[in-house]
């Protein structure tokens, strides 16, 4: 199933960008991308609560969690100066790595793990001790952006504002839990079904400002302060879904064809 | 003398490890319902909580008392919970300057003689008319006892459930409702829409001649 995805991205790369072959100015790049968001945890339903919740308190859900949610990208793009060499069309193929991880928030006691209920019939019931629940999934996607220079042509540094979209389709995904106690490792096993997987496939949102450094005809690198606002279906990434975040992506180009 | 010394730390370290239990699942953790806003939801996680209305005031656990204990004689088991009361609009549960009074309601069931803590889980899908001559209850408010002449209401434990934690045997979980009108110091009162979810251990078990 992965090498089917990988076959249709690389497909779907060749037919979005295929058209360009009349366009003022091409370039060919390679990206680095980091984003650390803010995010939410979905899968509550098996964590006990630890702090008393009421609509006035600072913690108005009674769940003392943290999480660590970021995401890395590498990829490969085209880009294609149209509309009086300020505006751009930019289509890649790119590789992400989603991690996110839940534990417990120690800021206001020791307590260093949560309850997590992996058994239960109508008289017993089974907790384990988490410490933390750790998941890492990997995506191929393609992303599709539109660029704004304020000012081109001879200026070593160009300015521009981005928007863009990303499909993703998800390759591999895997969860892990560490135990407060390390014999119950053993244990991971029965609870592993009961996180949330993110979905098959989703789409994100994102716009961002960023300055290119070079000459129009020349190799140049590009700095870009990078925020996704928008992540479709709003349950897709798992056991933590995203709320807000930002980053950067650092790219280099070389001029592929120009007038 | 060096003996000595080893069987003091040895001493030590066997009470410091009795008492390693769960004490993160002692302590009281308040959600509240939405419908009763100063009332705890029903749950069953055993978050030692539990909440009524005392005719319009709040009878609720509080931060700095022992919400339920289990008190074993020869003859009955009493089922005490304990709290404060106060009026509706005051978040009672955060209450640590103790400007109100304390309150608690016991149930005493003849039929129950558990053994241990654990034998409190028979108390699973129960219910006890508190009309039933063999049951009494006593209400007691800042250390004065009151016992109650029920006109009508129930007792009802929906599940026990016996908690592993670690593969370990941690607690059973207590979690019911309760309701009553009564006459109390030749007053009617009504103690409605109770709940409860709390959990009972080795520390909250006592076996006593009489209570």
């Amino acid at each position: 199933m992965a090498f089917k995805r990988i076959f249709l991205c690389i497909l779907l790369f060749q037919v979005i960008c295929g058209y360009a072959q009349d366009r003022q100015r091409q370039y060919v790049g390679a990206e680095a991308l980091f984003i650390a968001y803010n995010g939410e945890v979905a899968d509550v339903a098996n964590i006990r609560k630890s702090v008393t919740a009421n609509q006035y308190d600072y913690n108005s859900t009674g769940y003392s969690l943290n999480t660590l949610s970021y995401y890395t990208s590498f990829g490969a793009h085209t880009e294609y100066i149209i509309a009086s060499d300020k505006m751009s069309f930019v289509c890649g193929l790119r590789f992400t790595e989603i991690n996110n991880s839940i534990q417990h928030n120690s800021a206001w006691t020791n307590q260093t793990f949560f309850y997590y209920r992996y058994k239960q019939d109508s008289t017993r019931t089974d907790y384990v001790k988490v410490s933390r629940i750790q998941q890492k999934t990997q995506y191929l996607g393609i992303p599709l952006e539109l660029k704004y220079y304020w000012f081109r042509r001879h200026y070593m540094i160009s300015p521009y504002v981005i928007a863009g979209t990303e499909i993703r389709y998800r390759m591999q995904s895997s969860t892990r839990f560490t135990m407060y106690e390390s014999a119950m490792s053993i244990y991971e096993q029965e609870l592993l079904p009961k996180v949330t997987k993110p979905s098959n496939s989703h789409i994100t949102f994102y716009a961002g400002i960023g300055a290119k450094i070079g000459r129009p005809d020349k190799p140049s690198i590009l700095f870009e302060a990078n925020l996704p606002f928008l992540f479709l279906p709003s349950t897709s990434f798992g056991m933590v879904q995203p709320k807000a975040g930002g980053g950067i992506r650092l790219s280099a180009q070389f001029p592929l064809k120009s007038n | 003398m060096i003996m000595i010394k080893q069987s003091i730390y040895i001493m030590f370290a066997i009470v410091f490890c009795i008492s390693c239990n769960e004490y993160e699942l002692q302590e009281t953790v308040m959600v509240y319902d939405t419908e009763h806003p100063y009332l705890p939801e029903y749950s069953e996680w055993g978050y030692n909580s539990f909440g009524a209305y005392f005719d319009r005031e709040i009878f609720v656990s509080n931060t700095s008392i022992v919400p339920a204990k289990v008190i074993r004689t020869d003859s009955a088991t009493t089922l005490l919970f304990s709290g404060i009361k106060g009026a509706p609009d005051i978040d009672l549960y955060h209450d640590t300057y103790k400007t109100y009074p304390t309150m608690s309601v016991a149930f005493t069931i003849p039929d129950l003689k558990p053994e241990t803590y654990s034998d409190i889980a028979q108390l699973h899908n129960t219910s006890f008319d508190l009309t039933d001559t063999v049951y009494s209850v006593t209400i007691t408010i800042d250390s004065i006892k009151y016992p109650a002449q029920i006109l009508s209401g129930t007792f009802t434990c929906k599940r026990a459930q016996t908690l592993y934690v670690d593969t370990k045997l941690s607690e059973i979980i207590l979690s019911g409702t309760f309701d009553f009108k009564a006459i109390v110091n030749a007053t009617p009162i009504t103690l409605s829409n109770g709940r409860y979810d709390v959990g009972i251990y080795a520390d909250n078990f006592y076996v006593l001649q009489q209570y």
